[in-house]
């Protein structure tokens, strides 16, 4: 294989070319309701060249892996088409490396039956709370294998184990129906899922609750958000801010983006990277042969980072930063985030709570979408406080901001960390990619919070 | 090459009853543009097949794009049954579909010099109304072929043309970020390079003044963006039959009632001619139907595919939808709202005080199921006195579906596709309360 991908390589005439090829297995069961739904297997391989010619892309990907030089042509001719002007990407180091997955509990090894065994038992749980109407379980799992190989002389190989599971309880009284999930992932433990048990007993509850919550009513809140949520709140609110491919190109928006552009407050840092160990957006190297890093993105409140392809940062006169990304064979490398975290100040939570006559406090998350100006996300339960205690339950709170004023608004940062792996990204049609983003106990001050009257 | 016959057999031989294969092919060629240039040609061709089993009475399903390996996809099929749900409907007969309008062969010709010049134009012409705007576009050409055979007699195919020509502007003063553009999506050709141009620049006049809106209630019309954006999705999870069947629809049990305002008609329209969310038959090779879910206000249906309607106790309705590794899911092939009667333009000039909304993001984040819409307006105008004063910004919306449709002050008569799949006219909606900055 290995002689076949260089041979396809050599010869064209282009200024940087690429082979990517990779095979995947994958096991997903679902349930939606008393039984199980749906369990399948997958098996996936291909792969795809891109190539670059004069600043144009040609890309081309395949499921069938014979002729490959004839594949690379194309993408060669097709990067000529497009072409304008040089590029000049930021350089590169070959490797020649072979990564094992990381695993700590491989789900292959784990029988089908015990599988939706584990899974019955949370569907049970959920159906054993009284006023739940119905239930919602995805749990996936997956193998993947990528070689990467490139003219400037990189043959990568990586291995990845990827566990996610989605479980969702619906309550309804009369016409009125919630809903509660949590979204959880691993980098290759499967072990996530035997742990779950208490989680699951609060998704069930809490849908039911939330028939009777209340709603915060529009306006703008004090909302103090909990680890998972703040990591949300960094990946929305900031994270794709950083990813340069928005920026490189477009010298308006990088006036807003200045290293040295104060952010937010002292006591506010931000990192992403993929080189932090274990977590569900780590990897040893990126896409495009490029070694993962702990990239600082705001250090002490001021802007001194962003995330980087080789093109990014070649344009803009930077260090590449190990964040291109493709979510399978069939997409060209793109910039997204890894693990991205606010990392942890000195106010304890219960300080924090303390110190706030009136909020929100706002847990878990449910979704989020940004459009770099603004970001909206919603928080899975959330909660009125009132003379620094957390009161009654709410319901629908949908929170918004800007981007660019919205850090400045995080008055206090806690003392605690945790971390969120169930997240999928999307961008660019690439979803859902596996990240994880995770942060302290955050108040937030004047963060808009959408809802009925 | 595995032909899905041999798949089939080993199933049968391997004890199940029933089994059926999915073909799914596809040739994409997106040619795609960035910071007001050509930047990337692509040619993207894949490819898998799928096998679904019902076995001891239960279903199982495995795939892979390997066309040589048929021993997985049967082995993993039959091992994943199981453990599967209960079968509750048997695989169709055979058929012979309609033939439909789905294939316009000069898309096979149409050259990579003619794709450019499109997206160059797109841009060219939003630039010429105002310099400033940093495009990206993409012009699309695609080709897709689908199989069904089962273990029944079943043997349909049917091939699919796309093309799709898109443009989006971001224009920035400072950190103020204002996203434009248009696009469109046929199985056949089309240029609406002028069209897409002109709609542009409607936005970039509408929006060239941000102005403050204040919180509260007022009608807010939903243009078609703005209704596929904000209103599709709570609608769409309410007349799912899985969703029905889950108990977890507002509308179960309401069928023959009246769930909507009489100007509310939405049809599932799977054969529009050169429609991209059309097809002659679904994804387990039932034939499609236009079918009403909401006539004239009047609940009048949900939909299914073939094991939900099982488990329902319902007949089918050919909306199965599925990849060659799924197991089948109700799907909406063409969301269709009916055209109203009401000028939009007249419509704007009777509004004392009121919201246009174009674009939101964070509508699926709320309590969809239960019909909630809201978010945060990406893309919105204020009215005052019957002129649209500016864009509005830190605004964001929240209301619920199956109240506001019953609060319908107004249904355009400007009906019009949205991306290829959803046909809709304008909305001008009561009971949409907006939180603003100001």
């Amino acid at each position: 294989m290995r002689d076949v991908v260089e041979a396809a390589l050599a010869g064209h005439r282009a200024d940087y070319i690429e082979i990517r090829l990779e095979r995947s297995e994958a096991t997903r069961i679902s349930y939606r309701g008393r039984d199980l739904e749906e369990i399948g297997k997958t098996a996936s391989s291909g792969g795809n060249v891109r190539a670059l010619v004069n600043g144009g892309w040609g890309f081309v990907s395949f499921n069938d892996l014979g002729d490959l030089r004839a594949k690379v042509a194309t993408a060669v001719e097709e990067a000529r088409l497009a072409a304008s002007a040089p590029l000049v990407m930021a350089p590169a180091q070959p490797f020649m490396d072979i990564v094992p997955a990381t695993i700590v509990k491989d789900p292959r090894l784990v029988s089908l039956a015990d599988k939706k065994g584990r899974l019955d038992q949370f569907n049970e749980i959920i159906w054993s709370t009284p006023s739940i109407q119905s239930s919602s379980i995805r749990y996936g799992d997956s193998w993947r294998e990528t070689i990467f190989a490139s003219t400037i002389g990189s043959w990568i190989q990586q291995e990845r184990v990827d566990v996610t599971a989605n479980i969702g309880a619906i309550a309804r009284r009369g016409d009125e129906v919630e809903q509660s999930m949590i979204s959880v992932g691993s980098l290759g433990d499967y072990g996530l899922i035997d742990g779950l048990d208490d989680e699951v007993r609060g998704v069930a509850t809490r849908a039911v609750q939330l028939l009777d919550a209340s709603y915060p009513g529009p306006g703008e809140q004090t909302v103090i958000m909990d680890p998972i949520l703040s990591g949300v709140f960094v990946h929305e609110a900031f994270g794709h801010l950083s990813e340069s491919d928005f920026l490189y190109e477009n010298p308006r928006m990088q006036e807003n983006m200045v290293l040295g552009t104060r952010f937010g407050q002292p006591h506010l840092n931000i990192v992403d990277g993929a080189a932090i160990p274990g977590l569900r957006g780590s990897y040893r190297y990126d896409e495009e042969g490029t070694p993962a890093q702990r990239t600082d993105l705001i250090r002490e409140g001021v802007l001194v980072g962003r995330l980087h392809s080789r093109e990014t940062a070649g344009v803009m006169g930077e260090q590449p930063t190990g964040n291109a990304r493709a979510i399978n064979y069939r997409y060209p490398p793109i910039v997204r985030m890894t693990n991205t975290i606010i990392e942890p100040g000195t106010t304890s939570f219960e300080d924090m709570l303390a110190d706030t006559p009136d909020g929100i406090y706002a847990r878990n998350w449910y979704g989020g979408t940004t459009t770099m100006e603004m970001f909206t996300f919603s928080a899975g339960e959330a909660y009125r406080i009132r003379n620094g205690k957390v009161e009654e339950l709410l319901r629908g709170v949908v929170l918004s901001g800007n981007l660019f004023s919205t850090l400045g608004n995080i008055d206090a940062i806690g003392n605690d960390l945790l971390m969120n792996e169930g997240g999928g990204c999307g961008k660019g049609g690439q979803m859902p990619l596996p990240v994880s983003n995770g942060g302290p106990h955050i108040r937030i001050q004047q963060c808009m919070v959408g809802g009925r009257q | 090459m595995t032909d899905p016959s041999e798949l089939i057999g080993l199933a049968l031989a391997a004890g199940a009853e029933a089994a059926d294969v999915m073909v799914a092919e596809s040739d994409e060629t997106p040619v795609g543009f960035e910071a007001n240039r050509l930047k990337t040609i692509e040619s993207k061709n894949s490819r898998a097949i799928g096998l679904r089993v019902i076995k001891d009475g239960r279903l199982g399903v495995a795939a892979a794009t390997d066309m040589d390996n048929p021993r997985f996809i049967v082995d993993s099929a039959i091992e994943v049954s199981a453990f599967g749900a209960k079968a509750a409907f048997t695989l169709p007969p055979a058929v012979i579909p309609p033939s439909m309008d789905l294939v316009d062969p000069s898309l096979d010709d149409l050259p990579l010099d003619a794709m450019v010049q499109v997206g160059q134009r797109m841009i060219d012409g939003v630039r010429a109304v105002n310099p400033d705007v940093l495009c990206e576009a993409g012009v699309v050409k695609a080709r897709s072929r689908v199989r069904i055979v089962s273990s029944t007699g079943l043997d349909v195919a049917y091939d699919k043309t796309t093309y799709a020509t898109s443009v989006s502007g971001t224009l920035i003063r400072g950190t103020d970020i204002l996203y434009v553009g248009e696009g469109e999506a046929s199985c056949r050709s089309f240029d609406a390079v002028d069209w897409i141009i002109d709609e542009t620049r409607i936005q970039l006049e509408r929006a060239a003044r941000n102005v403050s809106i204040r919180s509260g209630t007022m009608p807010v019309l939903f243009t078609h963006s703005g209704v596929a954006y904000a209103l599709a999705g709570p609608l769409l999870s309410a007349l799912n039959g899985r969703t029905v069947l889950q108990g977890a629809s507002p509308l179960v049990d309401r069928i023959g009632e009246t769930v909507a305002d009489t100007r509310i008609s939405v049809i599932d329209d799977p054969l529009t001619a050169w429609g991209p969310g059309s097809s002659p038959v679904d994804d387990e090779g039932l034939p499609t139907r236009r079918r009403a879910v909401i006539e004239d206000g009047v609940l009048a249906g949900f939909y299914y595919d073939l094991q939900t309607a099982g488990l329902a106790g319902v007949d089918p309705t050919g909306n199965g939808a599925r990849s060659p590794g799924t197991l089948a899911s109700p799907s909406i092939h063409a969301l269709t709202f009916a055209n109203g009667t009401d000028s939009v333009d007249d419509l704007i000039r009777d509004m004392d005080e009121g919201l246009i909304v174009e674009l939101v993001i964070g509508a699926g984040q709320g309590n969809v199921l239960g019909g909630d819409f809201g978010g945060n307006v990406v893309l919105g105008y204020k009215v005052e006195k019957g002129e649209i004063t500016g864009r509005v910004k830190d605004t964001m919306i929240a209301g619920n579906v199956w109240s506001s449709l019953r609060q319908v002050r107004a249904v355009g008569n400007d009906g019009r596709w949205v991306g290829g799949s959803f046909y809709t006219p304008s909305l001008l909606l009561d009971g949409v309360t907006i939180a603003s900055k100001g």
